[in-house]
């Protein structure tokens, strides 16, 4: 094969990459002519002269697929002209411009499910959430088990009893704080659940004030300190 | 006999690769190129092709979504079923207002022709010419939310549950040729 014809075949070669790094268009090639040339003299090739025939006919090919990329790329760049489209949006109301969108929208499809075992795990989560405002680690108020108690109507004694109480309750801070339990004498039944709620009203109140002493580990009754708690839980 | 056993295992998978589809896992419908890979194998694409088919037959499309960052990684890109025909039913798409609809309309639109981004102030002031400024703050405020548009300083994109919802050209073609208005589903 004369020398001429091995290196039009090593330019064929060469085409496609040539295109895809220069960003030429790939319709300047003439793929008919290419094709028209490869084939002069075709049959007296042999050996490494076939490989190299095969190697220009595929970068023709390739150059073929390429076209094909160019023409995809062109036609998604249709040219909107952005003055016109702002013409159109100011001229349609909200009402149309709504409905373009709806004309083009297409909504995904989605089933949402919830499986048996992540039910089973949210349900352990919550049985052992922490209560509401409490800290991890503090010692819950121990549950009345067993029997239950109701708080019996005060009468008309109720200011008498409640200062009777508080004057009780000072007399055990006069040396300091007390725990939860001191400061309800060891009362039982009905006396502790009274005493648990007169408590809790002085808390309220801001006349003593009721917190967790780590180093006791238990719960104290001191004199007011701070802003008042504007609720108390009752612990019995 | 072989033939037939093959195509019974392409056929189950890609009903497998349908439910994959369907059945919603995050809070994003569809699943990733990854996560199909490893339900079907190495050569999804293939059975992709005929879940597509499948999927057709019952009014749907698949729509994929490749990823920001790796646009030619099939494995990362986002699969997701959609409805092959727009809305019609006016109930359908009820999370957005009229007015919100129409500023996504606007804000879409905007974005298509300026290659997928533009300052929030530019967008913000064509909006501004249908609504008040305060609830043009609060209408991109929403779809941003909703993912429809993504924020990225004082820019805006468009965002992923646009690339998969809405159509560009159906969108830019309802726009510019206001006869498609007629068929207004809302009207």
């Amino acid at each position: 094969m004369a020398e001429t014809a091995r290196d039009y075949r090593r330019r064929v070669t060469a085409l496609p990459e040539d295109l895809r790094r220069g960003g030429g268009d790939p319709f300047e090639v003439d793929v008919k002519d290419a094709l028209a040339r490869l084939r002069e003299g075709y049959e007296e090739l042999d050996g490494d002269e076939l490989v190299m025939d095969a190697m220009a006919v595929n970068a023709v090919s390739q150059v073929v697929a390429q076209q094909d990329e160019w023409l995809d790329y062109q036609l998604s760049r249709v040219q909107v002209d952005p003055a016109l489209l702002r013409e159109k949006i100011r001229a349609m109301d909200e009402r149309a411009l709504s409905a373009a969108l709806r004309c083009s929208q297409h909504l995904p499809a989605g089933i949402k499910q919830l499986h048996s075992a992540r039910l089973r795990a949210a349900a352990d989560y919550w049985i052992e959430l922490v209560r509401w405002g409490a800290h991890e680690g503090l010692p819950a108020p121990p549950m009345l088990q067993g029997e239950t108690e109701a708080l019996e109507p005060f009468g008309d004694d109720l200011v008498g009893e409640l200062q009777a109480w508080r004057e009780r309750v000072a007399r055990k801070l006069e040396s300091g704080p007390v725990t939860y339990e001191e400061a309800l004498s060891g009362s039982t039944g009905k006396e502790r659940l009274k005493a648990a709620y007169m408590t809790s009203f002085m808390c309220a109140s801001g006349e003593i004030t009721l917190r967790y002493d780590p180093v006791r580990s238990a719960y104290v009754v001191s004199r007011a300190q701070g802003v008042p708690d504007s609720s108390v839980a009752i612990a019995l | 006999m072989e033939e037939d056993e093959e195509e019974r295992l392409l056929r189950e998978k890609a009903r497998k690769a349908l439910s994959q589809l369907l059945v919603q896992k995050h809070s994003q419908p569809g699943c990733k190129g990854w996560e199909l890979k490893k339900a079907l194998g190495k050569g999804y694409a293939g059975v992709m092709k005929l879940a597509e088919t499948q999927a057709d037959q019952i009014g749907l499309k698949l729509v994929v979504v490749p990823d920001e960052e790796a646009k030619d990684d099939p494995d990362r890109a986002r699969y997701v079923l959609v409805s092959k025909e727009p809305l019609t039913d006016r109930d359908a798409g009820g999370w957005l207002r009229m007015e919100e609809a129409a500023s996504l309309a606007i804000a879409l639109s905007q974005l298509y022709v300026k290659g997928g981004m533009d300052t929030k102030k530019a967008i913000s002031s064509i909006i501004r010419e249908k609504l008040p400024a305060w609830r043009t703050d609060q209408v991109i405020g929403k779809l941003v939310r909703l993912g429809y548009i993504e924020e990225d300083g004082g820019y805006l994109k468009v965002g992923w549950r646009s690339k998969v919802e809405i159509d560009r050209d159906e969108l830019l073609t309802s726009i510019l040729s206001r006869g498609h208005v007629s068929r207004d589903p809302e009207a």
